[in-house]
């Protein structure tokens, strides 16, 4: 990557930091990251990293924009409905920045394909609404220890932990498996602020970038939650689970399976 | 409690306060700084100003109060743990310089000391981790110990040696403190009734470690000071104190003989008896309190009996055992610490070790009790382990924070112990094994003393390093019998966790038929191991696995570029002087096939501009540009004669008939490259660059100049740390800035972030400002 005048400027102000400088810059160049979800966390997520010039960008996402989803997804405009949400993503970004790589997914991650779709990818981000996709993404990314961002949003609540496979502790670690069916709804039961979503993806883009540059302190062994309507933060130190059934000391999974769908949303890897 | 603090360590803590000042205002030099922290065991971490201490506790030893103060101190100012070491001692991390004081005088006031923790001192005194408890000690050393540390951190030139120097004390024959391997060891044993000691000499480890001369087969308890004095007092007047690589007492031992040193050392031990030197005030150790009033847990749970089968150990007190408390990497975190000490606090003062494996030791515990404590360990962060081999695996903090560190061990046993818990291999069943791993040669991680140790090497395939480990077995401690371990082999970084299961797994096999591992060693295991070592030779390219190029747990490619300079340089050194012993080795098999010579002499040619290129921080990828940059740095910089231009050149392009005949050219080369190579110093500089006419008036000269007069803020400073990016350590940059905000915000933006402005000159309406590249 050659720093000509026009990228120089574009990146300025991640140049300007000292903990980035050209040399972070150059790690986001080279970066490949994999957002899963076109939804409300992926389109902040796929907006600020484009922006910030994350060189390989993968997004993956089956649906359609529909109509209900622009009170949030806020990547896809009136236009887009009815496109796959992966095309109106990728041509959004890429016209905020054409330096960059998109490659868009249009298919559900599942047991079959995810790990050789992730494989590729040095950061993968958990953009997605169902508990399955998540425990999936989860078990894949410590199957083939790829650091990854977890994030979950409901009504006013969010909550994101940083994930360094077989280093800190993973999703599984602190939730064992996926709740019972509809003990809890998912966002197209229960609701959710535009904005949250906003901030939560937000966050995530902020700790991929932290994790690309190696700038600060991860959300690891940290869950980070927050509810929106009382603006409370807080940080819940988690820890390594020695029973974890995917990276504890005598991990039962050892390859993946599709755990089954709550049964008001059957889409797997779709977004909030 | 455990050892008195003199009362002027007060006053040399105002006077650290002021050196620390004046630093801060520019008046005193990083290098001064650091020679007046250092001494009080504050050292500088990876991270550039962050600092840590570490805390003197004699045999690791420490009351539940006193630990919680370390706890409280380090929560207060330092980060979120407290480090324990493979020397018993407790490191507080992540202060800013600000605070080290402030640090220091919290641990003043419940008892601890940092004085000597680093430096040129006598350091922290070592102990047998269960002297006073152990089923099979000859007696407790531990007041000894205790009466030592506070006898000779009172003395004023404990703080001024030509080196460390490390004492340590074993309650058994079978030496558990590594006696042998310390500057001074004592290993309790009793004549006719009385208690006394065996004094081992000039033992040590460090980077080239030595078993311990014996100085004395038996001295009464009652002179244990007169010898400590009488070695400190020798080493005082005769250690070598220009160079610090040569310096540790062993060397004087090597200088100036066994006799001349058995001859200085008893010069001493007379005047000391003339002077009529007092025995040490012996406090007699205080046994196990009444019971606590803690509440009595019953346990049914087969984990409990398999807990207590892995770390519970009995002691000869009845009633009370000891148990082993792992600590993974040494971490302990603050607030796991204060749990800890509010559960011992009742049991008693006298409750708490370290152990050499970086974990604790606690002692005293009533028999009763262990189920309560069980539970309550149970409810720590990181203290639970998947078995006793990796709770006493020990691995130093590598180049994780410490300057000097090559690779990253702790990364490598957690791979390690990720490995063995997927692995089938019965770990239960190995028992007590030192499994232990250094990041460099220097031995923090005591590698030298282990069943199976490795240390950390750099290593390259084509020309790309890669992360390596150096194999050493078969280490003996037991007194008269102790030795070091063997070298045999070499491998990746990455391969280690495959071969530490493959060989705990042959061990396991054949461990009926053997007394002990070092017997099996000896008997089949060294041609075993270095079979199996064998195995792993084939380290694939970069292009078909990169993972063998990162080390466990960094995220940026493996590299020495830029590390240690001026610190220490093992790494560095070793690699060039691999490359020089292979010119060296293709020089003098070249024959006369014509075929061969050829491409022997391209690859001296090679080696030899490659060797010192890293000294420069230079990693070159391809041949071509190796021979570029030595004709650059070396020959152009007159390091190197000029008459070698030639042939760089010629062999850069591969012409056949200029290499052909240029076989004493590329000799006088190779020989060129070593001599300069001897002449390097420490900090890896060379003769014709310190000599150099340093700073002359007339204008510094620049490597890089930029003119940026028509650029504006921030644009102007982007533009210079891509500039300076692109440069190496040392070299410097004349940029042209407009007047204004421009000169105002740029070079305080640039000094910011470590770099150094030499001078800034107004030239008419713009400014010229030299920057040297941190």
């Amino acid at each position: 990557m050659d720093f000509t005048d026009d990228r120089l400027t574009r990146y300025s102000r991640n140049i300007l930091l000292k903990d980035v400088g050209v040399k972070g810059q150059q790690k986001l160049f080279n970066a490949k990251v994999l957002i899963v979800g076109a939804g409300g966390l992926g389109s902040p997520i796929a907006l600020y990293l484009a922006a910030a010039g994350v060189g390989t960008i993968g997004i993956a996402d089956a649906d359609t924009v529909d109509l209900s989803n622009l009170q949030r997804q806020i990547i896809h405009f009136t236009p887009d409905v009815g496109q796959p949400k992966v095309d109106s993503a990728a041509r959004k970004m890429q016209s905020l920045n054409p330096d960059i790589t998109v490659r868009p997914y249009k298919e559900y991650l599942v047991a079959d394909n995810i790990r050789n779709i992730i494989r590729d990818y040095d950061f993968v981000i958990d953009g997605t609404d169902s508990f399955a996709a998540k425990f999936l993404i989860n078990d894949a990314c410590v199957l083939d220890r790829i650091p990854f961002s977890h994030g979950g949003i409901l009504r006013f609540q969010g909550q994101t932990m940083t994930v360094l496979p077989g280093e800190t502790a993973c999703y599984r670690c602190v939730f064992a498996a996926p709740p019972p069916k509809d003990a809890v709804p998912t966002c197209s039961q229960a609701g959710i602020l535009g904005a949250v979503a906003g901030m939560l993806g937000t966050i995530q883009a902020a700790e991929t970038l932290k994790f690309i540059t190696g700038a600060g302190t991860l959300l690891t062994n940290t869950l980070l939650t927050f509810d929106a309507k009382e603006m409370n933060f807080r940080k819940v130190p988690v820890h390594r689970n020695r029973r974890c059934a995917v990276c504890g000391e005598n991990a039962r999974i050892r390859e993946l399976v599709d755990e089954e769908q709550p049964s008001c949303d059957l889409r797997a890897a779709g977004a909030p | 409690m455990f050892y008195q603090i003199p009362a002027t360590l007060s006053a040399e803590l105002a006077e650290l306060d002021s050196y620390i000042g004046q630093f801060k205002r520019g008046e005193l030099d990083a290098a001064t700084m650091k020679a007046r922290r250092v001494p009080f065991g504050c050292y500088e971490q990876r991270q550039d100003g962050t600092y840590m201490v570490r805390v003197r506790t004699t045999g690791g030893a420490l009351t539940p109060a006193q630990f919680k103060a370390i706890a409280e101190t380090s929560a207060r100012h330092g980060g979120s743990f407290i480090h324990v070491t493979t020397r018993q001692e407790f490191q507080i991390h992540d202060l800013a310089l600000d605070d080290v004081t402030s640090v220091m005088r919290e641990l003043l006031a419940c008892g601890l000391s940092s004085r000597g923790g680093g430096g040129n001192t006598v350091r922290n005194i070592i102990v047998s981790p269960d002297a006073g408890t152990g089923l099979d000690e000859v007696f407790d050393p531990s007041p000894y110990a205790f009466a030592l540390t506070s006898r000779l951190i009172a003395e004023a030139d404990s703080w001024l040696l030509p080196r460390k120097l490390k004492f340590a004390f074993s309650n058994s024959p079978a030496d558990t403190a590594y006696a042998q391997f310390n500057d001074v060891g004592y290993v309790a044993r009793t004549e006719n009734g009385v208690k006394g000691f065996r004094v081992f000499v000039a033992g040590g480890m460090g980077n080239k470690p030595e078993v311990g001369h014996l100085l004395h087969d038996f001295i009464p308890a009652s002179d244990v000071y007169l010898v400590a004095e009488a070695v400190k007092r020798l080493f005082d007047k005769h250690g070598n104190r220009k160079n610090r690589h040569a310096a540790r007492l062993r060397f004087l031992w090597k200088t100036a003989g066994e006799a001349r040193f058995r001859e200085l050392y008893e010069q001493e031990v007379d005047q000391l008896r003339l002077a009529g030197t007092p025995p040490l005030d012996i406090e007699a150790p205080q046994d196990a309190v009444t019971p606590p009033p803690l509440a009595l847990e019953t346990i049914d749970d087969p984990e409990f009996d398999l807990w207590k089968a892995r770390f519970v150990e009995a002691q000869r007190q009845t009633g009370l055992v000891s148990v082993l408390v792992p600590i993974f990497l040494g971490n302990i975190k603050n607030e796991d610490v204060l749990k800890l000490a509010a559960l011992l606090t009742p049991l008693g003062p006298q409750t708490i070790r370290a152990t050499f494996g970086q974990n604790l030791r606690l002692r005293n515990i009533p028999e009763n009790y262990l189920g309560t404590l069980w539970k309550a360990l149970r409810n720590l962060g990181d203290t639970a382990s998947p078995s006793r081999l990796i709770a006493n695996a020990t691995a130093c903090t590598g180049a994780n924070t410490c300057k000097l560190g090559i690779c990253l061990p702790r990364g490598a046993l957690s791979a390690i112990a990720r490995r063995l818990a997927k692995s089938e291999l019965a770990q239960d069943a190995i028992g007590d094994f030192r499994l232990n791993l250094s990041g460099c040669p220097n031995s923090c991680g005591q590698h030298m003393l282990a069943d199976l140790g490795f240390f950390g090497n750099a290593a390259r395939q084509d020309q790309r390093m890669y992360p390596a480990y150096v194999v050493v077995a078969g280490a003996r401690l037991a007194e008269g019998d102790a030795r070091l371990g063997h070298q045999i082999g070499r491998i990746a970084a990455r391969d280690l966790p495959p071969f530490v299961e493959k060989a705990l797994t042959l061990w396991l096999a054949k461990k009926p038929a053997w007394t002990s591992f070092a017997d099996y060693f000896d008997g089949e295991g060294e041609q075993e191991l270095r079979s199996l070592a064998e195995t792993f030779a084939d380290v694939p390219a970069f292009e078909d696995d990169k993972n063998y190029y990162y080390d466990w747990g960094a995220d940026e490619a493996f590299s020495l570029v830029g590390r240690g300079i001026g610190e220490c340089s093992a790494g560095l050194f070793d690699l060039i002087e691999v490359d020089l012993r292979k010119a060296r080795q293709l020089l003098a098999d070249s024959s006369a096939d014509s075929e061969r010579q050829d491409e022997s002499l391209y690859q001296i040619a090679l080696l030899s501009a490659r060797a010192l290129l890293i000294t420069r921080g230079i990693e070159a990828e391809t041949d071509a540009s190796v021979f570029q940059k030595f004709n650059q740095h070396f020959i152009q910089a007159g390091l190197v004669d000029k008459k070698f231009e030639t042939v760089i050149t010629a062999t850069a392009r591969h012409d056949r008939a200029a290499v052909d005949n240029q076989r004493a050219e590329i000799s006088a080369l190779l020989a060129a490259v070593e001599a300069l190579y001897q002449s390097m110093d420490n900090s890896l500089r060379f003769p014709a660059e310190t000599t150099k006419p340093a700073a002359a008036p007339v204008p510094l000269k620049a490597d890089v100049e930029r003119d940026y007069r028509t650029v504006a803020c921030p644009m102007n400073f982007v533009r210079v740390k891509l500039d300076l990016e692109t440069m190496t350590s040392g070299q410097k940059l004349r940029v042209i800035l407009g007047d204004g905000a421009p000169i105002r915000n740029v070079p305080r933006s640039v000094a910011e972030e470590g770099h150094k402005v030499l001078e800034q000159v107004q030239i008419g309406d713009v400014w010229s400002v030299l920057i040297e590249k941190s």
